[in-house]
């Protein structure tokens, strides 16, 4: 019976931060899918397998798997961490629960940490101490689990989850697809079938067979030299066999060296494939780059001109924005400036004029003259009016000041206090120019709009190609090296393609010169066979002929049974790459398996008119190689009892291969629990994309979680909260 | 693995079996009694090796077979 995962529980792990019961998530057989956006926790809640199986944890500041002991200051949940005061305890840990046909286990390994100072994320700041892993049985009539005690049980136990031989295709994080099948490498082939297959059992038997065929040989040749009735001729037919077989030898290793050869420059190719053919579309699109680049600076300057312009329009008469909205002002200013003449004229005609005396003389300049005014100062009486002027009063005053006036200075206060006669000319002709505009000015404003907006969008639309094409080129970056320069990697490639052309030869010349070696060989065996003596016991004969023939149907064996896997691979990697691909359009093609030169395998996508497919998408290529990995699990003679655990397989897929993915791991594995972000959305009600919502509606999706953390809080605030949709 | 399969899939080479007259190849086993002495051969490399024999161990039964020990 299959292993099926009925729950994982945390305790403070990582952001699941909470005892177990608080972040339970249950699974059924079928498939199962864990919603997270990056930094949501996938890789943490596949790191608890990690733990599960090896007593490590990914660490994914370096990506590199660490012992929990090392790194587990790090895996307590911050939140818990800030909770413990110094001297208490925080417990850590993961809780899986799995059932066969018969039992139920609970599996739980944890630590404790002691907090022994201030500082949370020190190491020095907590003693750890690593808990006995538990282990739970129950036959499913126990209503309560028992402990399992010995220590290989509670192992073996945890093995049965996944055998480790077939963790590499059932447990595993995206990215990791490709180094499971690398079919550059002869062994990635090899290991697949070994797996399948105890290909290894026959390379043993083939082995043995030979050398009791070298050892028969020799026996025989003992018993022959033994023999008086031997001749020269054996003698020299012995002599030519070995030497044939010596040649043989040497040939066959000079095979071998070419056969590495042409496997060292396949595997190159084959590593630089993706690189090549992203070399040359890196080339491609620094040549797009470089040229749109000056585009848009050239659009951008234009933009900045324009736009430092249309200040400039505001003044300019040409433009004279500024005077938008002033369409009435002329005639406003005509009534004003029309009813200020009037009060002018009005004060000038001294129609409100109160004090005349302040601004009109009304004897002529300079009179009362000086002697006159003394007079009238000494005798304290107005002479003009004929009033007494007393000292100290106003009269005797003003008497005074007329006296002391000075002569050259003008009396006339104005007859208005502030004369706007020059600031109101000045006003009308500056305002000349920009009033005959004012009737074109909004469409002036429009047309410059229009072309601000036109600049505008053509400078958007430039940047947005531009970042478009340096977004393709960081891709190519991601899945390639930018440690070379392109022509490097084109010349790189292209030497293994000369090196793989020159090994084939070679091996094909080497294995024309060994085919008749051999076929010498059994010339010169029958020739020798013909002269031995007739007396030698029966016996050894047979056993030579037997042993020789078993040798032969043994290799032969050993080779049938690697192509029958290799063809079953073949035809259950079309039929997984056939679901896959359903959603998608790619029309026709199939996945085809190829012996190489050299005998390892070559993996190539045949197009409906039988020609290989080059450069495909990094996406497209592990979709290829998942196939295979799917095959792997149909091509098992026994079925399949293991779930798929795996964490972001689909991150290069692309969206079309996506639905294809969960119909067809349905079908294969009897569990999946997919960690998956390509189904979220995070502006969405139910946090899920028009496809997540389409998938999760379909029967072989049993069950669906989201992963919220809220981005917001302070890291020691952090907390997984999950959302269960289905 | 399963010996008999093994036996069998080697066994399945129409070359051998022709020279050797080994009939009914589908009812094989790696057990005695023998019929013929390409298939004991074969049987006693295959179960000997199982078993963790030596080389050495595996040729001197082979070498019994044929009486030439």
């Amino acid at each position: 019976m299959a292993s099926i995962i009925n729950s994982i529980s945390f305790k403070n792990f990582f952001n699941y931060y909470g005892d177990y019961y608080d972040t339970r998530y249950e699974f059924e057989e079928g498939v199962n899918i864990v919603v997270a956006d990056n930094g949501a926790g996938k890789s943490k809640f596949f790191n608890a397998f990690i733990w599960l199986f090896y007593d490590q944890i990914l660490d994914s500041d370096d990506k590199i798997k660490k012992n929990i002991k090392d790194v587990a200051v790090k895996i307590i949940s911050d939140k818990a961490k800030n909770e413990t005061s110094i001297g208490d305890n925080v417990d850590t840990g993961i809780q899986i629960e799995y059932s066969t046909g018969r039992f139920k286990y609970q599996i739980t390994k944890s630590f404790t940490a002691t907090r022994l100072s201030q500082k949370i994320t020190d190491f020095n700041s907590w003693q750890i101490t690593i808990n006995d892993v538990q282990v739970n049985r129950t036959d499913h009539i126990l209503p309560k689990y028992t402990p399992v005690y010995d220590a290989d049980e509670k192992a073996t136990i945890i093995k049965q989850l996944i055998l480790p031989t077939l963790r590499q295709y059932s447990f595993f994080q995206g990215e990791e697809v490709d180094s499971i099948i690398d079919f550059g490498k002869k062994s990635s082939i090899e290991e697949a079938v070994r797996t399948l297959t105890d290909i290894s059992k026959y390379e043993e038997l083939v082995a043995l067979t030979k050398e009791f065929k070298d050892k028969a040989e020799k026996d025989l040749n003992k018993q022959t030299k033994a023999n008086s009735d031997h001749n020269d001729r054996l003698d020299k037919a012995i002599q030519v066999k070995q030497h044939l077989e010596q040649t043989l030898s040497n040939e066959e290793l000079r095979l071998g060296e070419y056969e590495k050869l042409y496997d060292d420059a396949e595997q190159e190719k084959n590593d630089l494939e993706q690189n090549f053919s992203n070399a040359e579309k890196r080339n491609e699109l620094d040549n797009k780059i470089k040229e749109k680049n000056k585009k848009t600076n050239e659009v951008a300057e234009e933009y900045t001109n324009f736009l430092e312009t249309i200040n400039n329009r505001f003044f300019d008469g040409s433009f004279s924005w500024i005077s938008l909205g002033f369409d009435n002002v002329v005639e406003d200013f005509q009534a004003k400036i029309q009813h200020y003449r009037e009060l002018h004229f009005e004060k000038k005609t001294l129609k409100n004029i109160n004090d005349p005396n302040k601004h009109f003389h009304f004897l002529p300049i300079d009179s009362p003259d000086t002697v006159s005014l003394k007079n009238m100062i000494d005798h304290e009486h107005c002479y003009i009016c004929n009033r007494p002027a007393l000292k100290g009063s106003d009269e005797y005053d003003y008497i005074v000041k007329l006296k002391n006036r000075p002569t050259d200075i003008k009396n006339d206060a104005d007859y208005v206090k502030n004369n706007f006669s020059n600031f109101f000319g000045e006003l009308q002709m500056n305002a000349q120019p920009f009033y005959n505009k004012i009737s074109s000015i909004e469409d002036s404003i429009l047309k410059t709009r229009e072309r601000e907006d036109a600049l505008n969008d053509r400078l958007t639309k430039l940047k947005k190609e531009l970042k478009s094409l340096k977004d393709q080129r960081k891709d190519l970056l991601i899945s390639g090296s930018d440690g070379e320069d392109s022509m490097t990697i084109i010349n790189r490639y292209k030497g293994a393609i000369r090196r793989i052309a020159d090994a084939s030869y070679q091996i094909e010349k080497l294995r024309e010169s060994i085919k008749k070696l051999k076929s010498t060989i059994v010339t010169t065996e029958k020739e020798i066979h013909d002269l031995r003596p007739s007396n030698i016991p029966a016996g050894y004969l047979l056993n030579y002929e037997i042993s020789t023939d078993l040798a032969l149907a043994t290799e032969r064996a050993k080779n049938r049974v690697f192509d029958n896997m290799v063809n079953l691979l073949e035809k259950y990697a079309n039929e997984h790459f056939q679901s896959l691909i359903k959603y998608n359009d790619l029309a026709g093609g199939i996945l085809k398996f190829e012996k190489s030169p050299s005998g390892s395998i070559l993996f190539n996508y045949i197009d409906s008119s039988g020609n290989i497919v080059h450069g495909s998408s990094e996406g497209f290529q592990r979709m290829k190689k998942f196939s295979v990995v799917m095959a792997v699990i149909s091509a098992n003679t026994t079925k399949y009892n293991y779930p798929l655990l795996a964490d972001a397989p689909l991150s290069a897929f692309g969206s079309a291969f996506t639905e294809g993915f969960f119909e067809a791991v349905g079908e294969v594995f009897p569990q999946s629990i997919i960690l998956v972000n390509d189904l979220y959305e995070n502006d969405d009600d139910m946090k899920l994309n028009e496809l997540g919502k389409k998938i999760i509606k379909k029967d072989f999706i049993k069950r669906v979680y989201i992963n919220q953390i809220d981005k917001n809080r302070e890291q020691i605030d952090r907390t997984t909260d999950k959302i269960k949709l289905k | 693995m399963d010996r008999n399969q093994v036996l069998r899939e080697i066994l399945s080479d129409e070359e051998f079996c022709q020279k050797y007259d080994i009939k009914d190849r589908e009812n094989l086993t790696t057990n005695a009694p023998y019929y013929n002495k390409a298939v004991e051969v074969l049987s006693v490399i295959i179960n000997e090796n199982d078993n963790n024999l030596s080389d050495s161990q595996i040729y001197k039964k082979i070498k019994n077979i044929h009486n030439i020990g």
